[in-house]
């Protein structure tokens, strides 16, 4: 009984974490938009350092897991795919944060005439990672919810930020700004476009959890 | 000098048997690294000792009883100085089965691989009734059909078990934080089980020769018995294990579960209904169960293959070696 109790404290930390990268993903978004819309201020500043202290409080909580896991009545393969999951869901909000940084560090505003395409990356960004997040819940126990649908979403998800990224990139190397300008603007598109990709990645070893442990 | 080589031939016996036959129970769990190597040891050392006191003085009683039949057989018809003659003679005979059994299963245990300690002492007795020429081919017989009765057994449960408990998971469907402590719980639950069976089972080979020959009472016998093979668990049983754990087909949590709990209701039933058999073969039966369940493509055929290799040579080193020991002996004596 007393290892089912220290397993409930397990899960509650990991539900906390999810909640806190959950939260650190919205606020990159919020930083990433108002930047789109309202340019490089002091406001700006404020969603940066907001986005890396909540990024920081993920990190911290990770490593508390870790810890915790170790302590724990949980099978040692169980413990090290909880453990790598979360590490790989980790990597987004991470990613985020030093785009945020990045933005602010160098002052390099996205090109404005793909304000919109931004947008919708972003929104299929922070949609990615909401079903990354479900998926895990539910692969962990903590809900119900198809895992297959919804690593079905971000597929679908990817595809369509892969088509915005390409069509993007093409955009950028048809203009005539200097050649510097465009691979520094290329960048941006990439790293960007990358969160999705990593969404769709960490998604793959919920899967691999999840059949691993199907009986 | 005599009764110490006979104390000391039950204990190596005993050691030897704890070394192989213990990784059945706790194999699986160790080497999937559900539980650890020390607790399992300790528990299956523990268990045993139950299993031989609690349950192991019936089969040490019937043994014993056949011991003092044959010895004793024609007991009013020898003089005084002819029945010490034939009574240490048996005493011999013994000390030699014991040790070239014991010798036997300690070479497989180096080589790590799992056979049966009851078998090895059936063909060292067999051995040495070869050089008397009074070779009971009985018990030749006996040992051919536990080889391929007991494996069968083995794999029968594990199809029972495994689809049994495979519905009750699909229906009750627990988180993994709940999974978890319940697997490894049954699994310890079930090694305990296994170690008892063993215990039971098994220590009427070590130490019934002690009270055919006197030389302890039946309580005494199961507790020197049980410690002996518990020995063997605490100091040596890991390269085995392995063997069980890893070699023969990989396993998860369940299916280790599954093969421990099926090789100890084989074990266990064929004990109930008389017939020692032994626990390797039972757990080989097992995993072979969850191979063909799995795929025959999971099955490492070449290990298989050698420890098939090894539950047939095992009684004929014994025999082997009882005979030469036994052909020294009296070439000794003249």
């Amino acid at each position: 009984m007393f290892a089912f109790g220290k397993n409930k404290q397990l899960m509650a930390m990991l539900d906390q974490y999810l909640n806190v990268a959950s939260e650190t993903m919205d606020l990159y978004s919020d930083t990433f938009g108002y930047l789109l819309k309202n340019g490089f201020d002091r406001r700006f500043e404020v969603l940066v350092q907001k986005t890396k202290q909540s990024e920081s409080n993920a990190d911290d909580m990770l490593r508390q897991i870790k810890m915790e896991a170790y302590s724990k009545s949980l099978l040692p393969e169980t413990r090290e795919d909880i453990l790598t999951i979360i590490e790989v869901i980790d990597q987004v909000p991470s990613k985020g944060r030093r785009i945020t940084i990045m933005f602010s560090a160098q002052r390099t505003r996205p090109p404005d005439a793909f304000d919109k395409e931004f947008i919708e990356l972003l929104r299929l960004t922070r949609e990615s990672f909401d079903w990354l997040v479900q998926a895990t819940r539910s692969c962990l126990g903590m809900s119900t919810g198809s895992i297959q649908d919804l690593a079905r979403k971000i597929d679908n998800d990817e595809s369509l930020g892969d088509r915005l990224e390409r069509d993007m990139i093409s955009r950028i190397f048809a203009t005539d700004a200097p050649v510097g300008e465009k691979l520094l603007q290329r960048d941006i598109v990439e790293k960007c476009g990358s969160l999705i990709d990593m969404c769709e990645r960490a998604m793959d070893r919920v899967m691999i959890l999840k059949i691993k442990r199907h009986i | 000098m005599i009764s110490l080589a006979h104390y000391l031939g039950g204990l190596f016996l005993g050691w030897s048997l704890g070394t192989n036959d213990s990784a059945n129970v706790f194999g699986t769990a160790v080497s999937s690294r559900m539980v650890g190597y020390r607790t399992a040891v300790v528990l299956a050392a523990l268990f045993v000792v139950l299993g031989a006191i609690l349950q192991g003085e019936a089969g040490i009683h019937t043994l014993s009883q056949d011991l003092r039949r044959d010895t004793g057989a024609a007991a009013d018809l020898l003089s005084e100085s002819d029945l010490r003659l034939q009574r240490e003679r048996a005493r011999t005979r013994a000390i030699v089965v014991s040790y070239a059994a014991a010798g036997t299963v300690t070479f497989m245990s180096l080589l790590k691989m799992p056979v049966s300690a009851s078998q090895a002492v059936v063909g060292a007795i067999v051995g040495a009734d070869l050089l008397r020429g009074q070779v009971d081919y009985g018990g030749l017989g006996k040992v051919v059909a536990c080889w391929l009765g007991t494996p069968v057994g083995g794999i029968f449960f594990t199809f029972l078990f495994y689809y049994a408990f495979r519905s009750l998971l699909r229906r009750w469907s627990p988180s993994l934080f709940t999974y978890d402590p319940t697997i490894t719980v049954l699994l310890i639950v079930s090694g305990c089980y296994g170690a008892y069976a063993l215990g039971a089972n098994n220590v009427a080979s070590v130490s019934a020769v002690f009270v055919g020959d006197g030389m302890l009472t039946t309580r005494q016998a199961a507790a020197y018995g049980g410690l002996a093979i518990a020995f063997g668990i605490l100091t040596y049983s890991k390269p085995v294990m392995m063997t069980i754990g890893t070699g023969i087909v990989p396993l998860d949590s369940f299916t280790a579960f599954v093969v421990v709990l099926a090789h100890a209701v084989t074990v266990h039933i064929y004990a109930l209904i008389g017939v020692p058999v032994s626990t390797s073969q039972a757990v080989v039966g097992s995993l072979i169960g969850i191979g063909i369940i799995k795929g025959a493509h999971t099955i490492n055929y070449q290990r298989l293959g050698g420890v098939i290799m090894a539950w047939m040579a095992a009684p004929l080193i014994a025999a082997f070696m009882a005979w030469t020991a036994l052909f020294v002996v009296r070439m000794l004596r003249g």
